[in-house]
């Protein structure tokens, strides 16, 4: 009788490792073997073992593109989640009422596409009926340009695709949070003005690691933003793989960028959960 | 430490009154407690004195100061919250060194203060350990190290001890009155728990409805109750509709005794009565006052006894070895002290 749980465990467990292995482990092993193949000008590759596509990454201008992705990525995910969290806290503040409003708006703006926000904020950039266009209007600026395709153009795309994600990844514990500990600040001397600072960002420390790490993680993948928003030298390492493997038929070459790009996050994000753990002792 | 002056204060969330023409004074180093139920408006009280709520009539004065005029963070006052409040992200010495810290004293100072502390609810040696490693008892004494080291001028304590099982509770409560009595530092503790008020408190403020209904030693409010719910809440009081006239007292038709001259005027009373005010006789053929013996429960040295009085439960109790015995089911003759009891406001 006891046996039955744990068979039933086993059998859940047992889906979920294949799924993963399947969806997952497979397509990774295909791509790190598929790196290590020839270029074949001609078409697909030639299954002969090379090292040239890992070397063209430190021999050209990948590296620094791929630290390009590096930083946009964490600078976007850092500026997300000090939108965000705020955000989350004064969402959390309102009535039952604003909160529903409010969080039907952020997964409303989930459902829009990455297209169709691109194109939102190409329009909104742009000289002729943007933001351009009113500060010119007001008298602010006399020679108004486009101000897309640019770095932060494209950074406040990457910002605007991430915020209602992360408000809404942290809104739940927002919700749920022990008001008291804030009033307790208070009574203990601390100015409300400083009762964010000084208890809310360090009691939800945690999370917001972790959040960050996980928009870092996403807005590497962006790929929309970053062609629509941004200039070829901002373009990140995901568009430059997509460039190689699709547009160059290079299927090795973007392999091995893709590989090398894994590697490198996956250390990243190895280095920022030790310096938290570090940090928390 | 100061006198807080409380007086006509009011406090309505929309349509909801929460506090009414509630007027207190509190003596510097007074212990008191705030008792009643769920609702009755206790912490709405103590977080306006705290400066959490903002009141909508009426004074408080502490020292003679305003206190409405001050804001929350610079009122002096260290509290206690029912869920602790304690900082999660902070060791247990930074959580009381807090105030401290924020404060920009000097390290040593702070250090040797947090040490003071600690040895005083009994932590020592626990300072450098997370929040989220200590037992629910150590994290109450953090919570009243950190309220205490600023030295408030009032302290407030809001249901602390609520989460805490029965025999926590009763440590809890020895310690809490032993810091305060060294401390001699004004507290004001709210509980729903009349035995915790009556263990801790030097006066208890009933709260009923959103207003303080009495106000007394905890003696005075056992001894004499001034209205029904106060009777009913102690849970130590017989509550008895009575008509009285120049024969005696009557409950319906039924016979309780001869008036008590000078305690009961004629006509109808709502009156009580102290289990310990009536005396239990075995039935004879002819009772002065028939009941049946429903219930019987030892409660240490006492012997408490439910009585079915013609419809109505009374409570008797008499110390074990004293009077006679009885059987669940016996029929006995009831004899109420009426020189004893006294008539309810309300």
């Amino acid at each position: 009788m006891t046996a039955r749980p744990a068979y039933g465990a086993f059998c859940i467990g047992l889906f979920a490792f294949s799924a993963l292995a399947v969806f997952f482990v497979v397509p990774l092993f295909f791509m790190v073997v598929v790196s290590f193949y020839k270029p074949d000008p001609m078409g697909f590759y030639k299954v002969t073992f090379v090292w040239e596509n890992y070397q063209k990454f430190f021999a050209s201008f990948y590296y620094k593109v791929s630290l390009r992705s590096l930083y946009s990525s964490a600078l976007g995910a850092v500026l997300v989640v000090a939108l965000a969290f705020p955000t989350a806290i004064a969402v959390s503040n309102l009535s039952r009422k604003w909160q529903l409003f409010w969080v039907i708006l952020l997964l409303s703006l989930m459902c829009l596409s990455e297209v169709i926000i691109g194109f939102a904020w190409l329009i909104i950039l742009s000289e002729s009926a943007g933001i351009p266009r009113l500060l010119e209007f007001l008298g602010l600026w006399t020679n108004p340009r486009s101000l897309s395709p640019s770095f932060w153009a494209m950074m406040i795309g990457l910002v605007f695709l991430g915020f209602s994600v992360v408000t809404l990844m942290i809104y739940p514990q927002a919700a749920k949070r022990d008001r008291s500990i804030e009033e307790a600040a208070v009574t203990l001397g601390t100015p409300p003005s400083r009762v964010f600072t000084k208890v809310l960002v360090p009691s939800f420390r945690p999370t917001l690691i972790s959040v960050t790490l996980t928009m870092f993680v996403y807005l590497l993948g962006v790929f929309v933003m970053p062609t629509m928003l941004g200039r070829p030298k901002d373009w990140t390492m995901t568009v430059i793989i997509s460039d190689k493997a699709l547009g160059d038929a290079n299927l090795p070459l973007g392999a091995a960028l893709a590989v090398v790009m894994l590697v490198v996050t996956a250390i990243t994000l190895a280095v920022a959960l030790l310096a938290e753990r570090h940090g928390q002792r | 430490m100061a006198d807080l002056k409380i007086s006509q204060l009011s406090k309505a969330f929309g349509t909801i009154e929460a506090l009414r023409d509630i007027s207190i004074d509190i003596e510097a180093g007074e212990f008191i407690c705030l008792l009643g139920s769920s609702g009755c408006g206790k912490t709405t009280l103590l977080r306006l004195i705290a400066g959490l709520e903002s009141h909508d009539h009426g004074e408080m004065t502490l020292a003679g100061q305003d206190l409405t005029a001050i804001p929350s963070h610079k009122r002096g006052i260290g509290m206690v919250f029912q869920s602790l409040a304690l900082f999660p992200h902070l060791n247990v010495s930074n959580n009381i060194g807090y105030g401290l810290n924020l404060r920009g004293e000097d390290r040593a100072k702070v250090t040797a203060e947090v040490d003071r502390l600690l040895g005083m609810v009994g932590l020592r040696g626990l300072g450098e350990r997370q929040i989220s490693a200590l037992s629910g008892g150590q994290r109450q004494r953090v919570a009243i190290a950190r309220a205490l080291a600023l030295k408030p001028q009032i302290f407030l304590m809001d249901e602390p001890f609520s989460a805490l099982d029965a025999a926590l509770r009763d440590q809890m409560q020895s310690e809490v009155k032993r810091i305060q009595q060294e401390l001699g530092v004004t507290t004001i503790f709210v509980t729903h728990d009349q035995k915790e008020a009556m263990a801790l408190a030097d006066r208890i403020a009933i709260m009923h409805d959103a207003k303080i209904i009495q106000v007394g030693t905890p003696d005075e409010l056992y001894a004499k109750p001034n209205s029904k719910f106060v009777a009913e809440f102690f849970e130590t009081s017989n509550v008895l509709q009575v008509s009285v006239d120049n024969d005696g007292v009557y409950m319906g038709t039924q016979f309780l005794g001869a008036r008590a001259i000078g305690v009961l005027a004629s006509g109808t009373n709502e009156i009580a009565i102290r289990p310990e005010a009536i005396e239990l006789l075995k039935s004879d053929e002819s009772p002065q006052t028939p009941g049946t013996l429903i219930n019987q429960r030892r409660l240490g040295a006492l012997i408490e006894r439910e009585v079915d009085l013609g419809g109505q439960i009374i409570l008797q109790s008499a110390f074990v070895g004293q009077g006679l015995t009885f059987e669940i089911g016996d029929r006995v003759d009831v004899r109420m002290d009426l020189s004893k009891a006294w008539v309810l406001s309300g």
